[in-house]
Parts: structure tokens; sequence; C-alpha cells
């Protein structure tokens, strides 16, 4: 698993799962929204929008780590944004991205540090 | 950060700390908002208060304050309570505030935590030599128990609120402990904000939990008041919009005589507001800051926005110009426009 600034996690550098770290969703409380600014099979650009997190205080978007494609998006969290706080790192994704060409993202230790020094 | 007195109490609840200006407060608990304000709404919650400022004036506090606020404290009996205004001479809102009248010429002041210091130096600088002037904040916890069974929570406990009016105060013991009670509070439920002097503070406060009113943090206190449309100062109103252009005009006595702020208020009123507060509804929740578009023409902004778990869908307040095109609200966020409805307020009205 790998880790952004803006606290996305993907899991590989070339793609795989993706959404929004576990740190974040605790940060946002309940959330109450997740809706697409990507469809599946569009291409999209290093640090491009692709998805908006609502919860009941606070406003998030996910960002593209780098140029790649729209594989599939998770609906299931549409349907149940509280998946997000309940599993952000596994069935709480957002979408699968492929063609990912990502570099020097976080591995899970250096995350927690850069977390604790966001703190 | 500063800390109220419970802060620890905060910490052992598991609760989720956060920055509110420049305390760290509990944002919510371990259940999370929903459930908080899903308690407030039909059980009883509890909430910290005591970041609020509490000031206790005696002496000729009519002829000292009078001049000060746009309410009428003349028409508070002694016992009694009053939602009140300070205004700057712009007819801009310095603070909201809540005086209580606990004895003839002894009152209680409780205003925003933020506007702590600035209030007690705005109040201190024109109330001149007939008052004196004690700042309670440190020595008084102030906790919000709030929702229908707020009443019988109390009593549980050995507090009968059963003579205590709406805005009443009241007194009694908690388990044994003295303390004030006054129904009032910020969630558009009946309930009373406790003044408990601070030894009593933590068994008050334990006590009140063990009887079965479940902690809530800021995040469900700034939905419920949202929902019953409360305005928070720093967003909804602050020092620059009036009370005529934001729905507080009913806080507005004019045939009191001068106060601070009246002469504007009287141009503005005979002129017409040039601004006016709406409520809205959006599919996705719009944030205080994003701009509220009319057609081309940017006409105000949103001052709360969130998501209401007691309604299902989000809602919020925008400040916008009176004068502006025809047709639909559109609000811009994150450079995405959003079409907004708007909707009576309050957005909540609890029945009965």
């Amino acid at each position: 698993m790998k880790y952004t600034t803006s606290h996305e996690w993907v899991e590989d550098e070339s793609g795989g799962r993706m959404g929004i770290t576990a740190y974040a969703a605790e940060a946002m409380g309940d959330i109450v929204f997740v809706e697409f600014l990507v469809a599946e099979g569009d291409r999209v650009e290093a640090g491009q929008a692709i998805a908006e997190v609502e919860s009941v205080k606070s406003s998030a978007q996910a960002y593209a780590p780098s140029e790649g494609f729209v594989e599939e998006l998770n609906r299931y969290v549409v349907d149940d944004p509280s998946l997000v706080n309940a599993d952000a790192e596994g069935e709480g994704h957002l979408l699968i991205l492929s063609g990912l060409k990502a570099e020097g993202l976080m591995d899970e230790e250096t995350y927690q540090t850069f977390c604790e020094n966001e703190g | 950060m500063r800390h109220t007195y419970l802060y620890d109490a905060h910490l052992s609840l598991g609760a989720k700390m956060g920055s509110f200006g420049e305390w760290e407060m509990p944002l919510w608990y371990s259940e999370g908002v929903s459930q908080e304000v899903k308690a407030v709404r039909e059980d009883v919650g509890l909430f910290d208060v005591s970041h609020m400022g509490t000031f206790s004036i005696r002496g000729n506090v009519l002829g000292a304050l009078q001049p000060l606020v746009t309410n009428d404290l003349s028409l508070v009996p002694i016992g009694k309570a009053q939602y009140t205004l300070l205004l700057n001479e712009k007819g801009g809102i310095v603070d909201d505030l809540i005086a209580y009248r606990v004895e003839e010429d002894l009152w209680n002041l409780v205003v925003n935590a933020g506007n702590r210091d600035g209030d007690w130096a705005w109040i201190r600088e024109r109330v001149g030599k007939g008052v004196v002037m004690e700042d309670d904040s440190e020595s008084i916890v102030l906790v919000a128990l709030q929702g229908p069974h707020a009443a019988a929570t109390l009593s549980e406990l050995g507090f009968s609120s059963k003579g205590i009016p709406r805005f009443g105060l009241g007194k009694g013991e908690i388990l044994g402990n003295l303390v004030s009670g006054a129904r009032t509070g910020y969630t558009g439920e009946d309930g009373f904000e406790l003044f408990i002097p601070l030894q009593s503070a933590f068994v008050v406060w334990e006590g009140l939990i063990s009887a079965g009113a479940r902690p809530c943090g800021l995040a469900a206190r700034d939905v419920l008041r949202l929902e019953a449309s409360f305005p928070l100062h720093g967003q909804d109103i602050s020092p620059r919009t009036s009370p005529l252009e934001t729905g507080l005009e009913w806080a507005v006595k004019w045939n009191k005589g001068s106060f601070v702020g009246k002469g504007a208020l009287l141009k503005e009123r005979e002129e017409g507001s040039t601004r006016e507060r709406v409520g809205i509804q959006t599919r996705i929740p719009v944030r205080f800051g994003n701009e509220v578009y009319c057609g081309e023409e940017c006409v105000g902004r949103v001052t709360s926005g969130l998501f209401s778990p007691t309604l299902g869908h989000p809602i919020g307040l925008a400040l916008i110009s009176r004068e502006r095109p025809e047709g639909d609200l559109v609000v811009m966020k994150g450079g995405r426009p959003r079409k907004a409805t708007r909707v009576k307020l309050p957005f909540y009205r609890r029945k009965g």
C-alpha cells in the first residue's frame, strides 16, 4: 500500500484500488456522500480531482496520484458512504485505477510519521 | 491550545478532539456526530460549553447595559433570561449573548468563546462606574443538557425543573451538589444550561452521563443549531453584518431608547437592507465561504452549510443581495456549480 501527502492510498504505484486513508476518514467523521467526478474508462491526469467525499461537517476531494485510467468505480460507497468510515483502506475504497506512473509515494510507516507531524 | 476543566473527562470518553478558535474541544465521541444529533432530538445529550464566557455584573445593571444591547433588558423579570446583541456604531454585530437576571441588580452574561476577551473589554469600557463586573468563566463550568428527556434526567438526579419555564432560571442539587440551571440552549430542543461550581463539575458531568445523557461534541452542536436556524457568530453574523439582514430584528427593540448602533439600524430600516439571509437546500453539502450565484452574478456567500442527519439532506444559510437577477441560486463549490433550492426557516422545529 502506498500513500500520498493529500491522504489518499493506492494499492501499488502502477494501479489498483484507491481511496482516502483511514486517517483522513477518521478526521472527517461521519461520511454521508461520495460523488465521482470521473467515469469508468476515463483517462485522468496527475492531480485531477476524481471523487468528492463529504462528511456531516467537512468536504474533501480525492486526487489521482498520477496519470492513468479509471478501471472501476466502487458504487457500494455511493449507496452506503459509511463504508468509507468503517473500512477506508479496504471495502471502502473509492475506485480502481490502472496504468498509473506514480513515483515516490510513501510507505505505511513514512505516512504514519507524516500524519503525526501534520497533526 | 486552551483546555476546559473537563478536558480529561473528554479524553477518557474517547473524544475526537479538534480546535475551535483557541480552544481544543471534543468534536464528537465514539459513536459519531449523527448518533449524537439523534440523541438530542429524541432522548438527551450533554455538551461541555465551558469555553464560553460567563460574566457577572452587579449594581445599576439596567442603566449600564441597556445602552449597549439591542433587546430590552427592562422586560426581564428576576429569574428570567433574554437573548440580545451587542452592536458597533455601524450596526454590525459585535456578539450575541444571553443575559440572565439572577437578582434585582445581579445579572449573568454568557458570551461566545471566541469573543470572551473582546466582549469583556467592549462592555467594561462602556458601562461606567455604576456596576461591578466579574469574569466567572474560570470558576464556573457551563454544560448544556439538551433533549426531550433533559428534565427527566435532572429530576432523576434530584434537581426538579418543574417550575422553570423556557428561558427561566432555577437552583437545585444534582447528586448533592448545588447548581444553577437555566432552561436555555442552542439546539432547538427543550433543555438546560447548568452553571456548576468548579469543584462539583466532574461529579455532575459523570452523574448526568450515568443517568443516560449521551456526551455530544461541537460538531453535533453545530448541526443542531443550524437545523434550528440559530446563527453562529463569526459565520452567519459578524461585526460586518447587521441584525436586520440576518433575521434577528426580533431581538431589536426600537422603543427602548438609544443603544449603540441604533442610528445605523434606523437608517438601514428606512433605506432597506441590501442583503438578506436565506435558507438553502442542496444535493451535496455546501460549506462556509462558498460563493452563491444568480445567473452570471455572484450575489453572496454561504455562511453555514452541513449535512442534516435529522432531515436527511444538506442544509445551509447564505447571505445574498436583495437586488439580484431572477432565477435559481447556484453555489460554486470546488469549481462546480451546485443548484440550491430556497427553503423556509427554520429547517427544523420541534413538535409540541
